[in-house]
């Protein structure tokens, strides 16, 4: 008996700590929503109750963002840019995370830690310098600006990432394909991609939202409306000095977090082993 | 311990929030090294200065980033 009530009371634990956890990652979801519905009046009642509506529900917070402001083109910039970022990083980062897992010794090791290093250097010491550089390359207002500066985080990252899974991939694999007839690089292509899919989805999903998030090389770099990506357009053109547009705003947070939140979850899975795989080498 | 630098590293430098909450708010009093940086370098021109102050940041990530190899290298062995 008293181990059931143990039993019972540990289950009803667990759940109850899954349920706050689950309610605290989900709420300010919750939130996103009913802002987005809510009428003015409801939003700026003190009195009406925050959690629900108290007026009907309202289309005119989307209708706003989609005809009176660049909302869409704001989404098409940041899947320009993140579509250009992501093909940069791949085309950097595979050969070079292969290489280095396969660098004898400890150079490799040591060549990896410094990359990874690089990621350390945060963009708040470096945007003085690459506003100077961006200016200097004609191209300050302009997205090509962030295509070009966003690998700089973006490369060592999935560098790193793939260095470690690269290493898992046992290399007698590639010898066995070399035995058979295959170049150095056609064994790579033929039986190492492969093999690599999910850490490339991965690299391909995090280089995306670490475009996607990225706000101070936005803020420096870009102001004219029609050139922002998603996070920048909404935080500069919908807060007009002290008044919040908190329906578009939650809105457009909502509309933009969405797919990302899908996509992380369509492929969690395979997500975590490529993480975990790096962890462990 | 990894986890740890890389909070203290990221929070350390991050201005965005800063930036949207407060724009350094009322007087200058709620500005970071970070967002001061911006107001002045790029919003007032002043690049010098606000590298100056930027570069303000370095011995802290330095420290870190000791730590943070020394962690990586215990983890190796």
């Amino acid at each position: 008996m008293t181990r059931l009530a143990r039993k019972i009371a540990g289950e009803s634990s667990f759940y109850a700590a899954v349920i706050t956890l689950v309610t605290f990652a989900a709420f300010p979801f919750y939130w996103m929503l009913i802002t987005t519905f809510k009428t003015e009046g409801d939003l700026y009642n003190l009195r009406s109750n925050p959690y629900w509506f108290n007026a009907e529900p309202t289309l005119e917070h989307l209708r706003y963002l989609f005809e009176d402001t660049l909302f869409v083109q704001w989404l098409w910039n940041t899947a320009l840019i993140g579509v250009c970022v992501v093909a940069i990083t791949l085309a950097v980062a595979v050969p070079a995370g292969y290489s280095l897992a396969r660098t004898p010794g400890r150079s490799g090791e040591n060549l990896g830690i410094g990359i990874f290093l690089t990621y350390l250097v945060p963009p708040t010491l470096l945007f003085l310098p690459l506003s100077r550089l961006v200016s200097d390359f004609g191209l300050q207002d302009s997205l090509w600006s962030l295509v070009v500066v966003y690998p700089t985080f973006t490369i060592p990252f999935c560098t790193w990432l793939l260095m470690g899974f690269f290493k898992s991939v046992p290399r007698e694999i590639e010898e066995a394909a070399i035995v058979d007839g295959c170049t150095v690089l056609g064994a790579f292509v033929k039986t190492v991609l492969p093999l690599s899919v999910p850490a490339i989805l991965t690299v391909i999903i995090f280089a995306f939202t670490l475009t996607m998030q990225e706000f101070v090389y936005a803020l420096t770099f870009i102001s004219s409306s029609d050139e922002k990506p998603v996070t920048l357009g909404v935080a500069t053109d919908l807060i007009r000095g002290d008044i919040f547009y908190w329906g578009e705003l939650m809105g457009a947070a909502l509309i933009a977090s969405v797919p990302v939140a899908i996509a992380y979850n369509l492929f969690l899975d395979r997500f975590i082993s490529g993480i975990t795989g790096g962890a462990v080498r | 311990m990894i986890a740890v630098i890389f909070g203290t590293v990221f929070t350390f430098t991050d201005l965005s929030v800063v930036y949207l909450l407060t724009k350094g708010g009322p007087i200058n009093g709620t500005h970071v090294l970070g967002s001061l940086a911006f107001q002045v370098g790029i919003l007032s021109g002043d690049v010098a200065h606000g590298a100056a102050i930027c570069l303000f940041l370095f011995p802290f990530l330095l420290v870190a980033v000791i730590f943070l190899l020394r962690a990586l290298r215990r983890r190796e062995i």
